[in-house]
């Protein structure tokens, strides 16, 4: 170390040093500092005159504030005009952190947690969420009652800070009606509000979450205005800068029938799974229907963990209409066009059918154990015979099938204009089963394929646009909710059908509910329907129940779809009824368009059904 | 000395001390007034709004001050030697206790412990130590060349205890400034090159190493550079405080108008009362303000430079370093030319440790500017030399060292005056003596 060992130089030095140079170093000293003092004034000069402008632009921030009016959301309409999602004043309580006092800050928030209900924890989390500098009020609490707000206004003078401001909530007339279509809304959460931050959301707005809430978002949302006040220190107000008004978001007028969409939800009772009305001619959905439902109010004010919890638990967030199963018999409809498209029949042949069918060392049963004898399509489709249609796609292979599921909608999204639409389903193929079941394809899939077993997965909605197919003569339509939402109205294709497969199954679905799977259940109606019912097994839970149908048989208007997901039973007996209620409703309406409440659901007989029925 | 020049409205004495003297009991008045104003303009918000009395904060000061004052003129009246005799005593006593903060599950505020809880009041001995520091570095690098390598070793030994127990609390920002205050007094005693270097590159490396070290140090320097990059986290402090130094414009918004002192500038009474004056008082103010610490460097520079005793010298200088330096740091800090660290504005900042040490600092310069030409206060009072009084090292370091080396600067006490090149003679004994002590 230098320090220990000092050099006969440096201690000359040093001494020399101590003497001669004393002033040196005052003067060295005396210009660091006006150096220092020099820089620092430059500094001044550029904060405070170069910079100064923006600076106090920025300071302005702090003391200039926001009170933002949020708009009022578009209303939901249905088809008739009738309110289905509007918005009620209510009143929210908002707390301004900044202008808080941190001495009174526990004390306010012990008491805003007593009136609000809220544990002081939650209040605390809300306002360290919020940016420090924000110049925005955090809201803690929407949709408070009178009770509170007058609560509230007592103890003004204890809760420096603290505002309550009227505001609109969203009002659900209905509760849960249409609770799947509608969505609900509810405030922004993190990842939300980090996405739309840049659209101008800001932390607390309230935003579509689901459903047509979440789909139209951006024309319901409407565009908000506010107030920009400047206040002292305490967040008083000073004075008002600028006012600007906001404007209402667009109301929607949907598709749905509020009133067969009430009978729809009636019908379909407390069983899980769902129910789709639609017009195969132009794909306008009339009424969608999934249980188990919510209701949408709870989520205007703060959820509680135990609501939270018990929707969780039932899954009663999901759009069964949307959620794939397997459609089972129902597919028997894309199994006779692609026999018949493909070439492969002419659609006049008979086939015997038999108590099983053996196929490469696997055993196919017939669903009555015995066999129907000889059959023609329109007559196994009738029956819903498993072993003819085997013995069509052991002639025919699965190409064809897959090929005509897919012409028919199935594994791909239906387009319908609910963001809950997330699953295609699934139309296998031998690529797909390579490379997810390490197998080859074989025979066999494409037998199980032809009754709408195996992997295959449809919606209940794709089962609706599948039997629109048949109903409007050939044509995939797309299904929609928004009633002027003139491109889907009139969008459809052609699947370039042959009259002819076109006429057999039009027959075929009409013979099942004349004399066939669904004729105890349907055949008694004073409408002339057609449809097809589905089982699809499902080992352990219980059977999924299907029941397709449309009406007029000759000049068809309508579809219904009604499914049961793990209801055990058989399509026909159990859905079948459902879908009858259904229709029947739908023509009552259409008779008289304005029927008393109550009067919707017609008493339909109810009908004990033979195993034979169910299928 | 009688009890009324303990009062500095009592103590009548000053209108015969030395021009210089009476200048910067004069200045200090007007730092200190100026002071108490800006305190209560930027505290008052913050007192309305913590205890609902927005004088709180001035109160407490202004007993701080009055206890400041009463300690500031028992120093103007006390002869520097007793105070330099006795300054190791107060430097090992601060030196102890900030260790003490430093010993774990001690109390800390802000993420470091400074603090020292004495009933109602926070002790923080790192303001104490430093008008010590500046007394003990002015006798050791002031007598270099006449003590022995074990006293030297040992003080530096000391100062770097000192330096470190800072450190460790940790503050950063004096450390620093203590560093530079010893480094400053070492090179006006005209101690070797090679000292000051080796030990200014030393100490910038322990800086660097402390600040690589700790993440909270390492981020508040990084965010001065950018303090835009992240406004409400690292940067809040810094942001706030050059939107309020920004907002001030030519004339500022006026003495009370502060917008930024209402809970949006965090510690606006203490590290960052400067930004509050400047908003309030715009750069016209901030002008004055430098014009006012030129001032008072000036003047502290040229005490110094008319003190004949090279000890009381590094005494003025040490502590125009230490007021003036804190002082330019504090606004280099709040206008974002220096890292964000915690340091008070002498005489400004609330803070009673702060003050008090602030008060003794400057009543050591002006003891200084007295006895450099009152005549009755360079004293050995009642003029008995009975045995050596001064600076006796606690190792008992060679009294018949001090003893000659007394009676020579005694005599030579206003020879000095006419010149001051007797001195080089007198260098060669002390040499020799070293000599002797290594054999």
């Amino acid at each position: 170390m230098a320090l220990l060992q000092p050099s006969r130089s440096n201690i000359r030095e040093s001494a020399a040093r101590q003497v001669g140079r004393r002033n040196q170093s005052l003067i060295l000293l005396l210009f660091v500092s006006l150096l220092l003092l020099g820089g620092l004034g430059s500094r001044l000069v550029y904060l405070q005159l170069m910079e100064g402008t923006r600076n106090r632009q920025l300071a302005d921030n702090n003391r200039i504030r926001l009170i933002p009016s949020p708009p009022e959301r578009g209303k939901i309409l249905d088809r008739k005009g009738k309110i289905i999602a509007g918005s009620r004043l209510s009143h929210s309580v908002y707390v301004w952190p900044l202008a808080t006092k941190e001495a009174k800050w526990n004390h306010t928030i012990t008491k805003l947690s007593s009136i609000l209900n809220i544990p002081e924890a939650e209040i605390r989390k809300r306002v360290e969420q919020a940016e420090q500098d924000s110049p925005f009020l955090v809201r803690i609490a929407r949709g408070i009652s009178p009770q509170q707000v007058t609560a509230l206004a007592e103890a003004n003078d204890e809760l420096d800070g603290v505002e309550v401001n009227g505001e609109t909530t969203r009002e659900y007339k209905y509760g849960d009606l249409a609770a799947h279509v509608i969505g609900y809304t509810g405030e922004l959460n993190d990842e939300e509000y980090e996405k739309l931050k840049k659209k101008g959301y800001r932390l607390g707005d309230v935003v579509g979450k689901m459903g047509i809430e979440a789909t139209y978002e951006d024309m319901l949302r409407g565009e908000g205005g506010g107030q920009q006040v400047e206040v002292d220190g305490a967040g008083n107000v000073v004075r008002v800068l600028h006012d600007k008004p906001s404007h209402a978001g667009k109301d929607l007028t949907l598709t749905i029938d509020l009133d067969l969409q009430q009978a729809a939800e009636k019908i379909l009772g407390n069983f899980t799974g769902s129910i789709v009305v639609m017009d195969p001619r132009n794909g306008s959905i009339l009424a969608m229907v999934s249980r188990p439902a919510f209701d949408p109010n709870i989520f205007s004010k703060r959820v509680s963990e135990a609501t939270w919890k018990q929707l969780q638990e039932g899954n009663a967030l999901l759009n069964r209409a949307l959620q794939q199963y397997p459609p089972a018999s129902t597919f028997k409809i894309v199994t006779t066009a692609a026999a018949i498209e493909s070439g492969n029949f002419t659609g006049d042949e008979v086939l015997p059918t038999f108590p099983s069918l053996t196929v490469g060392g696997v055993t196919f049963g017939e669903w009555n154990h015995a066999g129907f004898g000889p059959l023609g399509f329109t007559g196994a489709m009738a029956n819903s015979s498993d072993t003819f249609f085997y013995q069509v796609a052991r002639r025919m292979g699965g190409e064809p099938i897959i090929d005509w599921s897919r012409r028919f909608g199935l594994g791909s999204k239906t387009g319908v204009d609910l963001v809950d639409e997330v699953d295609p389903g699934l139309v296998p193929d031998p690529a797909w089963k390579l490379k997810y079941e390490k197998t080859e394809w074989t025979i066999g899939d494409a037998i199980n394929m032809s009754i709408g077993q195996g992997y295959l997965l449809s919606s209940p909605l794709q089962v609706a646009v599948m039997f629109a197919v048949a109903a409007n003569g050939g044509y995939k339509v797309q299904p929609h909710l928004l009633k002027d939402n003139e491109e889907a109205k009139n969008w459809r294709e052609s699947l370039n059908m042959k009259p002819k497969t076109i006429e057999i199954l039009q027959q075929g679905l009409r013979e099942v509910v004349t004399y066939g799977t669904g004729s105890t259940a349907l055949g008694s109606s004073e409408i002339a329907i057609a449809g097809k019912s589905g089982t699809a097994e499902d080992f352990g839970k219980g059977s999924h129940t299907w029941f397709g149908a449309y009406a007029p048989a000759d000049k068809p208007e309508i579809v219904v779809v009604a499914f049961g997901e793990y209801s055990g039973g058989g399509g026909g007996s159990l859905m079948g009824p459902k879908a009858r209620q259904v229709l029947e409703t739908y023509f009552t309406l259409k008779k008289n368009p304005n029927p008393k409440a109550g009067s919707q659901t017609q008493p339909s007989p109810t009908v004990e059904v033979t195993p034979e029925a169910a299928r | 000395m009688q009890l009324r020049y303990l009062i500095p409205f009592f103590d009548t004495t000053a209108k015969d001390w030395a021009i210089e003297a009476r200048l910067a009991r004069w200045l200090t008045f007007i730092w200190l007034l100026v002071g108490l104003m800006v305190m209560f303009s930027a505290s008052y918000p913050a007192g309305d709004n913590e205890f609902g009395n927005g004088w709180y904060y001035l109160q407490r000061q202004a007993i701080f001050a009055l206890i400041g004052l009463v300690g500031f003129n028992w120093i103007i009246h006390s002869p520097l030697r007793t105070l330099l005799s006795t300054a190791h005593w107060g430097l090992l006593l601060f030196l102890g206790l900030i260790w003490v903060t430093d010993l774990p599950g001690f109390a800390s505020i802000g993420g470091a412990a400074r603090w020292i809880p004495i009933g109602p009041f926070l002790l923080q001995p790192s303001e104490f130590v430093k008008p010590f520091l500046v007394l003990q570095s002015a006798r050791i690098f002031g007598q270099w060349d006449r003590l022995t390598w074990k006293t030297r070793l040992t003080w530096l030994g000391v100062f770097c205890l000192v330096l470190l127990g800072i450190l460790i609390q940790p503050n950063l920002s004096t450390t620093a400034l203590c560093g530079m205050v010893i480094w400053l007094i070492a090179l006006a005693a005209g101690l070797p090159w090679v000292y000051l270097v080796s030990t200014a590159v030393g100490g910038v490396l322990l800086a660097t190493l402390s600040i690589a070290f700790r993440e909270y140090q390492r981020k508040r320097v990084l965010s001065f550079l950018n303090p835009w990059a992240d406004p409400t986290g690292d940067g809040y402090q810094l942001t706030q405080s050059l939107m309020a130094i920004g907002s001030g414009g030519w004339f500022g918004s006026g003495y009370g108008q502060s917008h930024q002192k209402l809970g949006f500038l965090p510690i606006q009474y203490t590290d960052f009362i400067f930004a509050v004056f400047s908003e309030e008082f715009g750069l016209i103010g901030g002008f004055a303000l430098l014009l006012m610490l030129v001032g008072y460097a000036t003047l502290g520079l040229y005490i110094a430079q008319k003190a004949q005793n090279i000890v009381h010298r590094l005494v003025a200088i040490g502590i125009v370093v230490l007021i003036v330096g804190q002082s330019l740091l504090n606004i280099g800090v709040a206008t974002g030319a220096l890292p964000t660290t915690g340091l008070p504005f002498p005489l400004w900042s609330y803070g009673g440790s702060s003050m008090l040490s602030s008060f003794i600092s400057v009543a050591l310069l002006i003891r200084v500017a007295r006895e450099n030409t009152e005549a009755e206060v360079v004293s050995f009072p009642e003029a008995a030399i009975p045995r050596p009084t001064v600076v006796p090292f606690p190792q008992k370091s060679r009294p018949n060292v001090f003893q000659s080396w007394l009676r020579k600067f005694q005599m030579r006490g206003d020879r000095n005056a006419a010149s001051s090149k007797v001195v080089p003679k007198q260098s060669g004994k002390p040499r020799s003596r070293r000599r002797k002590s290594r054999s």
